[in-house]
């Protein structure tokens, strides 16, 4: 499990968006403040992580995404690739 | 555990909250901290890039749990890049290195620490002179410094290089040539106050993403930044820029002549800055006279120059780099309106050029010929690639040329002073420059018997097995040269380990102490926040235990005059450590006990650096960091800018106190454009530029563990001109074979895909250790600063007939 901050910077502030995002089961919307809208998505895997974060960029009146925040604490340990050559 | 995600959402949330709360005031966030009991916070610098990104580590039971932007910070205000936020991972790839190996009968077998500190000992102490140290722009500063006073104080040899000058020596060169000292003046603030970004070969948008985001979030604002992506081929950069102007590989300086030639002509340059605070240059007669000749040059007068720059027209720049006369003259226009403020960034697109000195030294022409100098927004400022490129490699001055705080190896004068801060005998230091990079591993990778005069070597930090160019003649050629040997300290087996006779395995990041120099001048610092694993140790530690080990086996090089080891370092009270043995050495501050006798360095060039304990406190602070007579320290954003500096003469406006000319004056040069090492012909009909990806940190030794990062970028590839592919009937994802006169590489095509070069052009990064492209380049490198040209060779491709 990915919990990853996110700061959404939209074009301007749309109801429509935000709806659109709180919608998501993946998602919890914050305030907006002026264009700046922060959302929290929970993702099983990086798989579903990036198709969120696509999923959102996607969304008219979406500028710009910045992640802030990346917890991977509940990422399995082994998870890791060993690629020697 | 349901209790625990809702506390990991809401402190996602709350970060991103603070950051958009922070944005929206445009003030420096801070005020909802996410605070958790369970998991312990402190501040670090990024691991990855040059930018310099704070992050705020989160530590739970002895391992890095979480990772946040540091909203502290005035580099990245809370955010991260995609390899900043999974850089806590970075620790924990299955296959971290936790004992020392040593290859016997062709195989890595453990052994002790002390029989591998016992080994490299009796190799140096062997032949000191045949000995050589690779490091790293990843090097902290103390690691750099213990390095550079080991070899060049200890045993009297400059053979020692960092991998920086693989990446930005050129921008040094560039600086020294046109300052008389290294570095940029701006700061990332001229990104904030910029009117017009032009970015020189520099996809800033991957390689440097949150300086982007930071021009970007300004259009978010409404404000308006004109972004002009000169470059060979169309990246994410391109996507967001205002103009693309595509060049022909290697025409660079013509462009640059190209604004001279038009501001010259139309009287559009600034006559007055240009008279009070210049003078003009071209390259010596003789470039062998002097070693410091090539950066002296020979003097040109105004009417010289403007003579020089007369063949370029605009119509002719167009026919040398491809750009239409009528993107020259807007160039020009821009460059000739003082009511503007203009930023150029650099990174490895005129860095790694074998005519890099050059194509620095124009850019920084054409910023002072039009007088774009010395106001927030108006500036010549290269970006490194590597956390402490500038911090370790220039300012520590672990190049084979350099001594500490800007002192060359070169000046008597400078030698003595270096002698007097280390304590040692007036000559200890040699007078003879040593080996840079390429030379040293033509050296390492030469037999004895053929002029082969490097035996061992010690490379730390770094991955030269991948990195290094055409990588048969200057790395692979050392299999099968039992004399010589290799030591690697690392945290993961890579392409180096793989001819390596010992690996030491290192600690990393926040598995110890350290301090970064990143690439606008900001020290930053921090402390150990988790144990390393295994028998992994400090880089530092394995210097300084070499050292110790020499010292005990009679090396006159390891006592100071006063016959006490080099490295006799004394806690807060005052006691000696014996910090040679692992485990005393975190009984004291090593850190700070060698940045503290470092700093010493630091006043000379007017790279003033503050106590330790200042940047304990803080999230970096940019050199020259003066102390103010109410005891603060006050760090200097704009140099040579009275405004700003503090070493600025009052009334003189601009002064260059370092210039090369003694007259506070910078110089403008003028520089040909000329034809590139290699070129594509008949036989090899494409232009091959390498470089980097998002994802991926350099040569993805450590991103390529990152599960999240390697899923996004799994494996190298070739981007093509889909014009291109069609012709040679290539279909996307398709292997093909990319060959060169150094060899050939198979992989899969690219088409349309992330990156798109022009026709004729291919490119590949260099992150994938299974399709090594440095197998294939050239790395001509540039006469003055010695860097390699990754960006241009010569290539065909045809169908891959097996498997791959």
């Amino acid at each position: 499990m990915l919990t990853v901050g996110l700061l959404v910077s939209l074009d301007s502030p749309s109801p429509h968006v935000m709806d659109r995002l709180k919608a998501h089961p993946a998602m919890t919307v914050g305030e907006v403040t002026d264009r700046w809208l922060p959302v929290a998505v929970e993702a099983d895997d990086d798989e579903s992580c990036r198709e969120y974060h696509d999923w959102i960029a996607a969304q008219p009146g979406v500028a710009f995404i910045d992640v802030v925040h990346v917890n991977f604490e509940e990422t399995d340990a082994d998870s890791n690739p060993s690629i020697s050559p | 555990m349901i209790q625990r995600r809702e506390f990991n959402k809401l402190a996602a949330l709350a970060a991103a909250s603070a950051v958009a709360q922070a944005r929206a005031q445009q003030s420096s966030p801070g005020a909802k901290l996410a605070t958790n009991d369970e998991i312990t916070w402190d501040k670090a610098p990024c691991r990855f890039c040059g930018t310099g990104c704070h992050v705020r580590v989160g530590v739970k039971n002895g391992r890095v749990v979480a990772i946040e932007g540091d909203q502290l910070a005035e580099v990245n205000k809370g955010l991260l890049c995609v390899k900043g936020y999974h850089v806590g991972l970075a620790l924990y790839g299955k296959d971290r290195l936790t004992q020392p190996l040593l290859r016997r009968n062709g195989v890595l077998e453990p052994i002790s620490w002390e029989e591998a500190i016992e080994t490299i000992a009796q190799r140096i102490q062997a032949a000191p002179e045949q000995f050589a140290i690779y490091g790293s722009g990843q090097w902290t500063i103390p690691e750099g410094y213990a390095a550079n006073k080991f070899i060049k104080g200890g045993l009297s040899s400059n053979h020692i290089d960092p991998n920086a000058r693989i990446c930005m020596a050129s921008a040094v060169t560039g600086f020294l040539s046109v300052y008389g000292v290294d570095e940029p003046a701006g700061c990332y603030d001229d990104l904030d106050k910029c009117d017009v970004l032009i970015m020189w070969g520099n996809n800033m948008a991957e390689m440097h993403p949150v300086l982007f985001s930071r021009v970007i979030d300004r259009r978010t604002r409404g404000e308006k930044v004109t972004l002009i992506d000169i470059g060979t081929r169309r990246t994410r950069t391109t996507d967001f820029s205002d103009h693309y102007l595509e060049f022909r590989p290697h025409s660079d300086l013509a462009i640059m002549n190209g604004i001279a030639h038009l501001l010259i002509k139309q009287n559009a340059f600034d006559a007055k800055f240009v008279d009070k605070f210049c003078n003009f240059r071209q390259s010596p007669k003789d470039p062998n006279a002097t070693p410091t000749a090539p950066l002296l040059g020979d003097a040109m007068s105004f009417d010289d120059y403007k003579a020089a720059l007369e063949p370029y027209t605009p119509e002719h720049v167009e026919k040398l780099s491809g750009v239409t006369a009528e993107k020259i003259r807007m160039l020009a226009d821009l460059f000739a309106n003082k009511d503007l403020r203009i930023t150029s960034t650099w990174c490895m697109g005129f860095n790694q050029h074998s005519r890099g000195t050059n194509a620095n030294r124009l850019c920084h022409g054409i910023h002072l010929l039009s007088g774009h100098f010395g106001r927030p927004g108006d500036a010549p400022t290269s970006l490194t690639g590597q956390p402490s490129a500038c911090g370790t490699a220039r300012e520590v001055g672990t190049m084979c040329h350099f001594l500490p705080g800007g002192r060359l190896i070169a000046n008597e004068h400078d030698r003595h002073e270096a002698e007097k801060i280390w304590n040692v005998p007036e000559g200890r230091i040699s007078p003879e420059i040593g080996h840079h990079t390429v030379l040293m591993w033509e050296k390492f990778c030469t037999p004895a018997d053929k002029g082969g005069d490097i035996q061992t070597l010690w490379v730390q930090v770094t991955n030269p097995g991948q990195s290094l160019p055409n990588l048969h003649k200057l790395f692979k050629a050392k299999a099968g040269q039992p004399d010589k040997f290799l030591i690697v300290s690392d945290v993961y087996r890579t392409a180096t380990t793989e001819l390596a006779d010992l690996v030491l395995p290192s600690a990393m990041w926040v598995e110890k102490n350290g301090m970064y120099g990143n690439s606008e001048r900001r020290t930053q610092q921090w402390f150990r926040m988790v144990k390393p694993p295994g028998e992994a140790r400090d880089d530092a530690w394995q210097m300084i235990a070499v050292a110790r080990r020499l010292h005990d086996l009679g090396h006159p090089g390891m006592k100071d005059k006063d016959g006490r080891f080099l490295f006799s370092l004394k806690n807060d009270k005052g006691e000696e450590v014996p910090v040679w043995e692992w485990p005393r050495y975190y009984d004291m501050n090593v850190d700070k006990a060698l940045f503290e006798e470092y700093r010493l360095f630091s006043r000379y060039k007017h790279k003033d650096l503050a106590p330790y304990d200042e940047y304990v406190k803080a999230r970096g602070l940019r050199w020259p960091v003066v102390q103010q007579p109410d005891g603060a320290w006050r760090e200097t954003k704009f140099r040579f800018s009275e405004f700003d500096d503090p070493y600025v003469k009052k009334g003189a406006e601009i002064q260059f106190y370092h210039s090369v000319t003694k007259d506070d004056k910078a110089l403008i040069w003028f520089a040909p454009a000329e034809k590139a090492a290699e070129e594509p012909d008949a036989e090899f009909p494409f232009w091959l530029c390498t470089g980097r990806v998002l994802e991926h940190w350099h040569t993805g030794s450590m991103t390529r563990r990152i599960p999240q990062l390697h899923a996004a970028m799994p494996h190298s590839y070739v981007e093509m001109h889909p014009e291109d592919a069609r012709e040679h009937g290539f279909a996307n994802g398709e292997s093909i074979v990319v060959k060169t006169r150094r060899g050939e590489l198979k992989l899969p095509v690219w088409i349309d895909g992330r990156g798109h070069p022009p026709r004729g052009s291919l490119f590949i990064p260099f992150f994938d250790e299974r399709l090594m492209c440095n197998d294939i380049t050239l790395g001509d490198i540039d006469p003055i600063s010695k860097e390699p040209d990754y960006k241009k060779c010569a290539a065909t491709v045809a169908r891959a007939t097996a498997a791959p």
